[in-house]
């Protein structure tokens, strides 16, 4: 099949090949299907991208892209690259601006028919407590320097410290909420700066709060041990390291676009710009970001306890009746090393997750005694109209994907044909319809991720489930929408 | 003057813009990006002036890193730059440097005048192209 004069190969229905050819390291392979591949990837350069990823010097195996892929800058989202940490490089474009955005979703006790009427009434609250929006800012009070540096350093662990969260959160939340060697002199004062005000704001574009319900369980043991049950109401928040972030990633590009000359790669696109990974430029940008990732999991433990205590507060019950529990935390804009059998051998890899979310398997040393027996959950929003999903990592993933499955839906509008999609509509309504009562700063926000600017989650989380990648537990269904 | 058009782009933003000289297009690439982020309006209020020096190590960088720091004066500082009142290109011994001054006023955090946040100004497939009529660059905001 050839996309945009790009011969695809078909490895099976649900996994598709570029051969090497000009200046890639490796073949590039896409997770998806005929019917995504011709709805979907016929219209941007997702798969350009795909082919410019397998250029990076040291990239192992393939450039991969999961099934939720479209075109991004630099890398496409949905895409993941493992790079030798010998001979390899380390990619801020590999990462993204929004550094550790994720995924985090806490369950109660509450089933959804017992809170029906309450909604309007909770959806208010949730909105009035969390701030969102352009600049958000003040969930907390101002930060000192020494508080911030403290948070870069001791991600969700400084939330708990302060009473903002609890044990049992840092055991569910990927790295335990907290990249190790962190060194906040990596950042500049200007990322300093931008982190000051933001702790625990969700921001804007398309990152929610949202209340859920169990509406089918696929997994009966899995989702046992993630403590769920049909009608179930979750809480889902999708943010990540806001301003601090992406300022890290501005000032780290800018740095490596001064040692180009140093390192001599020629790369086909200026945003895939890296340096060695042991380089002193790439040990610094990988410190820089374990700041901005550790900020980002305590701006979701922050919010996930704003959150606790609007529902009781909406409710008006106690900590007790509402069992609030994070079933678990992932990060979706990542580069992590770590080790993975690699034509037989186990080397240690850096490995660059640009939408894309770990799938590790059953056993695993990095994740969770609680998840031992069953494998990462892997949580994967949709749109916020129809549906979204919890599976687990499995084996065939760390055979094939370096341990990664899909992040999300994937747009498959841009925000400017969504506006025109909506225009004329009145799309609260039309999400009232659907069952979902929205709040946002803008009604731009809304159209631009109304549920026809995306692909079915289904679609996506289906080919990750029939490829063994990540397998399905449970489907959830949105009721209460919060964004920026 | 130049000019500016949204093109298509998936996830997040981008505008081609088209200028005869390379000052236009520095000048009418800050239109675009105050076009995207808010409401563009030649009556606001300034009351105060920014001046903006920087150099880099070709003109392409120089563009976006000059577009990251009027995005970080929105941003970080809420100082909505809407006039350029003079902009100059030069090269020096490091590459290629930017004088400017810039008319600004400062506005709330969540002022109506924004409808959008950028997070970032990418530097993915940044070319300055030379066309029949001028110089081409498309840059893809990241929103």
């Amino acid at each position: 099949m050839k996309i945009k004069g790009i011969e695809l190969e078909k490895v099976h229905d649900y996994l598709w090949e570029i051969p090497k050819h000009g200046g890639m390291n490796v073949p590039g392979r896409i997770y998806t299907s005929k019917k995504m591949i011709e709805e979907t990837l016929q219209n941007d350069e997702a798969i350009k991208q795909v082919i410019n990823v397998a250029h990076l010097p040291g990239i192992q195996k393939y450039s991969l892209a999961m099934p939720d892929i479209h075109w991004g800058y630099g890398f496409p989202i949905g895409g993941v690259a493992a790079t030798d940490i010998n001979e390899g490089v380390i990619s801020p474009g590999g990462v993204g601006y929004d550094i550790n955005c994720g995924v985090r979703i806490a369950s109660t006790s509450l089933k959804f028919e017992e809170i029906k009427n309450r909604i309007p009434k909770i959806l208010e609250t949730l909105f009035k407590k969390v701030p969102t929006g352009v600049g958000s800012s003040g969930a907390i009070h101002k930060l000192t320097t020494k508080e911030l540096k403290n948070i870069l350093v001791k991600g969700s662990h400084w939330a708990v410290e302060n009473g903002l969260g609890t044990e049992g959160d840092i055991e569910q939340t990927e790295e335990s909420g907290q990249m190790k060697d962190a060194d906040t002199s990596t950042l500049s004062g200007r990322a300093l700066e931008r982190g000051m005000d933001q702790a625990g704001t969700l921001g804007s574009g398309n990152h929610f709060l949202e209340l859920d319900v169990v509406e089918e369980i696929y997994d009966n043991t899995s989702a046992e041990a993630m403590g769920l049950f049909n009608g179930q109401v979750l809480v889902m928040i999708h943010t990540g390291s806001r301003g601090l972030g992406y300022q890290v990633c501005d000032d780290y590009l800018k740095i490596l676009h001064n040692t180009e000359k140093k390192f001599g790669f020629n790369l086909p696109d200026k945003q895939l710009t890296c340096a060695p990974i042991n380089s002193e430029e790439g040990q610094n940008y990988l410190s820089a970001m374990k700041c901005a990732a550790n900020f980002a999991w305590n701006n979701r433990q922050v919010i996930m306890f704003i959150s606790k205590k609007a529902l009781m507060e909406s409710l008006n019950i106690s900590e007790t009746e509402l069992n609030f529990k994070l079933i678990y935390d992932v990060c979706h804009n990542i580069a992590k090393i770590e080790e993975h059998n690699i034509d037989g051998k186990i080397k240690k890899v850096c490995v660059h997750r640009k939408g894309a979310t770990r799938a590790f398997p059953p056993k695993n040393n990095n994740i969770p005694d609680k998840y031992k027996k069953i494998g990462q959950p892997v949580l994967i929003p949709g749109d916020m109209g129809r549906y979204s999903y919890i599976a687990v990592g499995s084996d065939k993933a760390m055979e094939e994907t370096f341990g990664s499955s899909c992040h999300g839906a994937g747009r498959l509008q841009s925000r400017h044909q969504a506006l025109k999609t909506g225009k004329g509509r009145n799309l609260i309504d039309e999400l009232k319809k659907r069952g979902v009562l929205i709040m946002a700063k803008g009604n731009k926000t809304i159209a631009e991720e109304m549920p026809f600017a995306y692909k079915d989650v289904s679609d996506v989380v289906n080919v990750m489930h029939n490829s063994g990648i990540s397998l399905k537990v449970a489907k959830l269904k949105p009721f209460a929408v919060i964004k920026g | 003057m130049g000019e500016f058009r949204l093109v298509e782009h998936t996830a997040d933003i981008s505008v081609e813009v088209n200028a005869h000289t390379l000052q236009d297009l520095f000048i009418t690439s800050a239109e675009a990006y105050y076009n995207v982020v808010g409401t563009f309006n030649d009556d606001l209020h300034l009351d105060e002036e920014l001046e903006v020096n920087l150099t880099s190590t070709n003109i392409e960088y120089l563009l976006i890193e000059f577009l990251g720091e009027i995005n970080y004066q929105l941003n970080v500082k809420h100082n909505f730059c809407g006039k350029i009142f003079s902009l100059n290109l030069g090269e020096n011994n490091n590459g290629v440097f930017l004088d400017c001054r810039l008319g600004s006023r400062k506005i709330e955090a969540e002022s109506d005048i924004l409808k959008e946040e950028i997070k970032a100004v990418t530097y993915h497939n940044i070319n300055i192209g030379k066309t029949d009529n001028g110089l081409k660059v498309t840059i893809v905001f990241d929103i």
